[in-house]
């Protein structure tokens, strides 16, 4: 058995996949590629996979992390990756496929950040609003949480975040944001922009995911 | 904007954006402008259940082929999906191209259960397209219906412009060939269904006058062009081994129905129950050879990924070389990791066996349709079934380690009493006694039966399409008696909505003045009857009483055996004659032999084919 950490994206187009028919997806489409995908044992077998941090229904990406698990070794690992991206749906793609042991990484439960390029369209925004923002000390927000919707502060949650565009009413920013058993979604930012930012009023688009780390380190 | 964009704006405010969204694996997209025809696939109902159906499977592909054909899908938008579409000033679209229904040639709708029909009118209103076919002129699509419900398509014969009768493989193709040469002749778009209408198996609703009894019976059914024919045949692929069949099929994101292969191995079925409209229009039985199904088994396993595949077919223990399909196919898909489903198969020896050894993972349910708690009952409806053969089945399932045994039944059936009901549950329990007598250590523990019961319809094209249908009030009546005559805890009863299917019952054998009531019901909200949380029985009865209908013409009335049905112009292979025959046989409470064991003479051999000439 050898597991493989995939590097994958995916477009704007396939962007209402959920990750349940994500894996349902990637399932099937390593099957017509004729991997020999393992599977557990047991009454149930499933396949082995694991992907990093589900990503929201809405959001592209072009930086997702999945670990999958195969019966046999394998060589050419670019090979892999053409015969995998010739079996994929349009809109989902690998970017490269490593051997774990030489990632930065042994464990994806280890990401804890994610970086995303959002979109919204703002009514108004005066010059330096996120900066006043991020110098708050505690931004409270109702954050879905696994026991219910709470108050939440969600300051520690933010890395960074700055102002990479403004177009016209279209305003695009970069964020690093908490992701993984901790994650915050770059639309409630927004929405937090709007409620406390001085000079801000926006509403949330889209969103990008870039990349996924730990620490500061990107995990690939 | 284009729709692809504006549908970008909406599409995370619906449920299930995936439905709208298209691009699935196998799914196949052509340039608008590199083809001559572009032919919109409609199914009326929701995606999950659109695609499971086989027949759009086939089809879709096989137009696809046609390299001056494109197919493109289209389904029912759910309501939430609908009242965005308003909002945005979105049209009904496509899932390929997300082109305008409108702008296409063809939109053409399967019709698959009658409680459907509301929800056509609704697609061709979201289109923009004129819902009567009088209203409709050149330029517009020419909206056309195949599938089950077509053969008696008269409530929904004035909105279609024509419709195709049986088995699509072969007439689509030639109605696509006559629409080029039509189209380069520049001729109207009447023209056109005059030439289609002399192919066999068109029927154009427009080209038939119809004429009424005072009392409301049908008179006369006349063609009024000389291209109609008198009576219409429908058409069947007489050779299933020779015939397309996709090589691949689409794999939608999210989950729908049956979200697996189907292969196909028969069509048609040999026993002849008199209730089932299903065993009369597929006639006669044609079956594939195990090569033909292996070829399809392998090219749809490497081309899809899913992992099962189901055969699929109205009885499968019917089909002549299962030992052989069984064998090969269980060698297939253990190696590609497939697990194999097999519904409807009688429960014997041979069965048992083989589900012992393709489903390795759970027991659950194993299903029995005896259709009719007593003999008498069983006799009449020709279900070839008695009760030592349910017991025999259902101790061969308890000692192979089954417990939960799900069985049948429908109620309402003609010449049933009060006796014929509570009979189900004698019947129910003589299945707990079977298991109560195998020792402890030879069956699993706890058992349970599920009686499950629906109402019978009656349809046309069966030898009960002269029966009158019980009324909603007489149902839960008797659904209240086999309640009461179920005393053990381990069996459960499980009963379906009636009165949905007294409203099916009216559809299913209407003639076309009910076309005025399906406007109305629709253009007071009537969608989605088929789901329980749409259903609205009280517009309905509006929509009946405004057109001054009374539904229970239809189907509270026993009809003479002589009167002219709304469907007699349309034929199925099946005569008349034979329908008579079997209904008067029904009453005697006498049986008639299926195909294979002896020939009953029903007039399906006027195809040249089939088990007729096994
Ligand atoms: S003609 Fe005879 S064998 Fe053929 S379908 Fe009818 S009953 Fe069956």
């Amino acid at each position: 058995m050898s597991k493989l950490r995939f590097k994958y994206g995916c477009d704007a187009c396939v962007k209402y996949v959920s990750h349940l028919d994500f894996v349902r997806m990637m399932t099937r489409s390593i099957r017509r590629a004729g991997l020999p995908l393992s599977y557990s044992q047991g009454f149930n077998p499933h396949p082995v996979m694991t992907v990093a941090v589900p990503l929201s229904v809405g959001m592209s990406s072009e930086g997702e992390l999945m670990d999958i698990s195969f019966d046999e070794e394998f060589e050419d690992l670019d090979a892999l990756k053409e015969q995998m991206n010739a079996a994929l749906p349009q809109g989902f793609y690998v970017i490269e496929i490593k051997d774990p042991a030489k990632s930065h990484l042994d464990g994806l439960k280890y990401i804890d950040k994610g970086e995303y390029r959002v979109c919204a369209v703002c009514k108004n925004a005066a010059a330096g609003f996120e900066a006043d923002f991020l110098a708050m000390d505690r931004i409270m927000m109702e954050k879905k949480t696994k026991s219910g919707i709470k108050d939440t502060d969600i300051r520690p949650m933010i890395d960074q975040l700055s102002v990479l565009e403004q177009n016209g009413n279209q305003i695009t920013f970069f964020m690093r944001l908490a992701a993984g058993a901790v994650n915050l979604k770059p639309q409630l930012v927004v929405d937090a922009l709007s409620r406390y930012a001085e000079g801000f009023c926006g509403e949330y688009l889209s969103s990008h995911r870039i990349a996924l780390l730990s620490g500061e380190k990107n995990c690939f | 904007m284009r729709i692809s964009e504006k549908l970008d704006q909406i599409l995370m405010k619906v449920q299930k954006p995936t439905r709208y969204m298209g691009g699935e694996v196998n799914s196949i997209v052509k340039d608008p402008s590199s083809v001559e025809i572009r032919f919109a696939f409609c199914f009326p109902d929701v995606y999950e259940i659109g695609m499971s159906h086989l027949g759009i499977k086939i089809l879709y592909h096989l137009l696809n082929s046609l390299d001056y054909v494109s197919c493109e899908r289209v389904f029912t938008p759910w309501p939430d999906m609908q009242e965005q579409m308003k909002l945005h000033g979105i049209p009904l679209f496509s899932l390929e191209t997300k082109g305008k229904v409108s702008d296409f040639d063809f939109v053409g709708f399967t019709l698959q259960y009658e409680m459907c029909y509301t929800n056509i009118l609704n697609m061709l209103d979201l289109a923009g397209i004129p819902l009567y076919s009088r209203d409709r002129g050149e330029g517009c699509p020419f909206v056309c219906a195949g599938g089950p419900c077509a053969y008696n398509c008269e409530p929904i014969a004035d909105f279609l412009d024509f419709v195709m009768m049986g088995e699509g493989e072969e007439i689509i193709c030639e109605v696509m060939e006559e629409y080029c040469r039509w189209k380069k002749s520049g001729a109207g778009r009447i023209d056109f269904l005059k030439r289609i209408a002399q192919i066999e198996g068109i029927y154009v609703p427009s080209f038939y006058d119809v004429s009424y009894h005072k009392d409301g019976t049908i008179a006369a059914v006349a063609p009024n062009q000389k291209e109609a024919k008198p009576v219409v045949r429908k058409r069947i692929i007489s050779d299933l081994d020779h015939v397309f069949y996709p090589d691949k099929i689409v794999v939608p994101f999210g989950e729908v129905v049956f979200d697996r292969i189907m292969l196909e191995v028969f069509r048609g079925c040999i026993r002849g129950c008199r209730f089932c409209q299903a065993g009369y229009i597929y006639r006669p039985v044609r079956e594939k050879s195990p090569d033909t199904l292996m070829q399809s088994a392998k090219c749809l396993i490497q081309n899809t990924g899913y992992e099962e595949i189901s055969l699929s077919s109205l009885s499968t223990s019917d089909y002549t070389r299962l030992p052989e399909l069984a064998e090969r196919l269980t060698a297939e898909t253990e190696k590609a990791k497939v697990s194999l489903s097999l519904p409807s198969l009688r429960i014997d020896n041979f069965s048992i066996g083989l589900m012992q050894q393709v489903q390795k993972v759970r027991k659950s349910g194993l299903t029995f349709a005896p259709e009719a708690g007593s003999q008498r009952l069983r006799d009449v409806i020709n279900k070839g079934i008695t009760e030592e053969d349910v017991t025999r089945s259902a101790e061969l399932a308890f000692r192979g380690g089954w417990n939960h045994i799900k069985l049948y039944f429908m109620i309402g059936l003609p010449t049933e009493t009060d006796k014929d009901v509570t009979a189900i549950a004698d019947l129910a329990r003589a299945v707990i006694r079977t298991y109560d007598n195998i020792p402890k250590s030879e069956r699993a523990k706890n058992v349970n039966v599920t009686v499950s019961v629906s109402s019978f319809v009656p349809k046309a094209f069966t030898p009960f399409q002269w029966e009158k249908q019980d009324t909603p009030e007489e149902l839960v009546r008797k659904q209240k008696l086999l309640q009461g005559a179920i005393t053990d805890k381990r069996i459960s009863l499980k009963w379906h909505e009636s009165s949905v299917s007294n409203l099916e019952g009216v559809f299913s054998r209407g003639d076309r003045r009910l076309s005025a009531v399906l406007a109305a019901a629709y253009q007071k909200g009537c969608l989605f009857d088929s789901w329980d949380e749409y259903f609205q029985p009280a517009l309905w009865e509006e929509a009946f009483a405004e057109c001054g209908i009374d539904p229970a013409f239809y189907n509270r009335r026993k009809r003479s055996l002589e009167e002219i049905l709304p469907w007699e112009h349309i034929d199925v292979g099946v005569s008349n004659e034979f329908f008579r025959r079997e209904c008067q046989k029904a009453y005697e409470g006498k049986t008639t032999a299926n195909c294979r064991a002896a020939c009953a003479g029903c007039g399906a051999n006027c195809f040249g084919g089939g088990v007729c000439y096994e």
